[in-house]
């Protein structure tokens, strides 16, 4: 079936945050047989940032909830959203 | 040379009936698999003495590639058209990701909607489905491809291109498509008939080549002319600021000075700044994220799942809604009463299946079973829903983006739908 890409954007908790912590704590995170494929700070507005991640795992896998989960409980999260989804 | 227009295109169809392989056909012609693919294919070929060009090799390949590489996003297959630029979706197989399509922010323009027309293939269950997925996103615009001709027996026959059409076709018709809109194409990704150029093995065929259904679609308008709607997706409280909700404008223009309510909140405040990335913008248009900065609001009034309306034309919060909906996996039975969770835009929110009205037959789209007493997997019904705490949802003719849903239940996404109407507090 393949492998699928899901693009997810994760929100932090306030502009206060420090990013760099974030994205080592997002790279611990990725569940087991989910690949970390990139990361990127985004500015969204008033000196807020968001952190667009993507990942790849199988198709079989079924569904991203479980990074999505994974993501959403670290500390200083404040949202997960998945932006974009689709076969490798 | 100005910038082609964008399009986002999804690739919709059976795992089976060469979705991948058409995808990577099309990214082969249209000269985007890295030359350094085929300068090495070139070399071996030539090494074991082969001289026909295996197209199966440059796929392998090219997978090969993409899973090896480090960095890449979601939108990493582009080609152009002498008319655009696209972007490739080509949709999972696993129905748990059906989820993400629904509330994903990456729209999809356009879909082709890839059926096999080698021997016992056809329209399948998976082909039904993702025409309702399709349907549920809101795709308007479809290129129909009667893929693998050369496997039909006997190979490129028309007769077998005109039944499969027409299977598709009583099938689109149920979801509502129109059909004198819909483009069908026959081809074989595999030998690369039809693709680029008319194919001698399907000389029978007068219409456009695959390429050129796709420089037929057009543009979709931005929805600015809809009354606005913003879901939100997170607030906060910035320093020298003060409160900044912050979300995509799905429908509607949203300007500073505005006069804005929050549902079902139901919160009023004033738009005082916008901005986007680094800067201040005037107003806001569909597609975009921005923060915005209210008056009159504190962070404790309002959260994600609120949607932002003007005050003269607020964002619906109905008591209950009717709803199609196709269920994609359930492990036994939906009863009256069943109450799954429901995604829809920003929000998710546990809903009480009502009312099972009709069972649809997915054939004719005409009704099979007034007032079923269950829905089972493959089923498409009329239903009425009761969500268990205020929410926002639209008529989907009326506001689409904000008139879908996904259902997860146990992990699972068990169904998609669109609401069809509203029955008001």
């Amino acid at each position: 079936m393949g492998e699928v890409i899901v693009g997810l954007k994760v929100m932090p908790e306030s502009p206060e945050t420090n990013m760099e912590k974030l994205k080592n704590d997002i790279k611990n995170a990725i569940p087991k047989g989910v690949k970390l494929r990139g990361m990127s700070e985004k500015y969204i507005a008033f000196g807020l940032k968001a952190v667009d991640v993507t990942v790849t795992m199988p198709d079989s896998a079924g569904g991203s909830e479980n990074v999505e989960n994974a993501l959403s409980k670290i500390p200083g999260v404040s949202s997960v959203e998945v932006t974009g989804t689709g076969l490798l | 040379m100005a910038e082609k227009p964008h399009m986002n295109l999804v690739f919709i169809g059976h795992v089976d009936h060469g979705k991948s392989t058409t995808v990577g056909r099309l990214l082969l012609e249209t000269g985007v698999v890295p030359a350094h693919v085929i300068e090495e294919y070139r070399k071996k070929a030539a090494e074991k003495g082969k001289a026909t060009f295996e197209f199966a090799w440059v796929m392998d390949a090219l997978k090969e590639e993409r899973e090896r590489g480090l960095t890449i996003d979601v939108a990493h297959k582009r080609f152009d058209t002498s008319k655009y630029y696209f972007t490739i979706i080509d949709a999972p197989g696993h129905r748990d990701f059906v989820k993400n399509m629904i509330t994903g922010t990456s729209q999809a323009d356009a879909a082709v909607l890839v059926v096999s027309a080698a021997e016992g293939d056809g329209v399948q269950a998976q082909t039904k489905e993702h025409v309702f997925l399709a349907r549920t996103l809101g795709v308007t615009q479809l290129i129909v491809a009667i893929n693998k001709m050369d496997a039909a027996k006997p190979g490129y026959n028309e007769k077998r291109y005109n039944d499969v059409k027409e299977d598709v076709t009583k099938l689109l018709k149920t979801v509502g498509y129109k059909i004198d809109t819909v483009q069908f194409v026959p081809i074989s990704a595999l030998k690369s008939d039809n693709i680029i150029k008319p194919s001698e093995n399907i000389k029978w065929f007068k219409g456009a080549t695959f390429l050129q259904t796709l420089d037929n679609l057009k543009v979709p308008e931005k929805p600015t002319a809809l009354p606005l709607r913003l879901p939100v997706q997170d607030v906060y409280t910035i320093t020298g600021v003060g409160t900044v909700p912050v979300g995509r404008v799905e429908c509607g223009v949203m300007k500073a000075g505005d006069k804005i309510i929050f549902q079902p909140a139901n919160v009023a405040g004033e738009v005082k700044t916008i901005e986007m990335h680094h800067e201040q913008i005037p107003q806001a248009v569909p597609g975009d994220n921005v923060g915005f900065n209210v008056r009159g609001i504190s962070k404790k009034d309002v959260k994600r799942g609120d949607v932002v309306g003007h005050s003269d034309n607020p964002p619906t919060v109905p008591k209950t809604f009717t709803a199609q909906v196709a269920i994609l996996q359930h492990p036994s039975a939906i009863a009256a009463g069943y109450t799954p969770v429901f995604h829809c835009h920003t929000s998710q929110v546990a809903c009480i299946f009502e009312e099972l009205q009709k069972k649809l037959d997915p054939k004719t789209g005409q009704v099979k079973e007034e007032k079923p007493e269950f829905l089972k997997t493959g089923d498409i019904a009329i239903v009425k829903i009761r969500p268990t705490r205020p929410m926002v949802i639209e008529k989907a003719k009326d506001i689409p983006p904000l008139g879908r849903f996904a259902v997860r239940d146990m992990g699972q996404t068990v169904a998609a739908g669109l609401c069809i109407d509203i029955e008001k507090k």
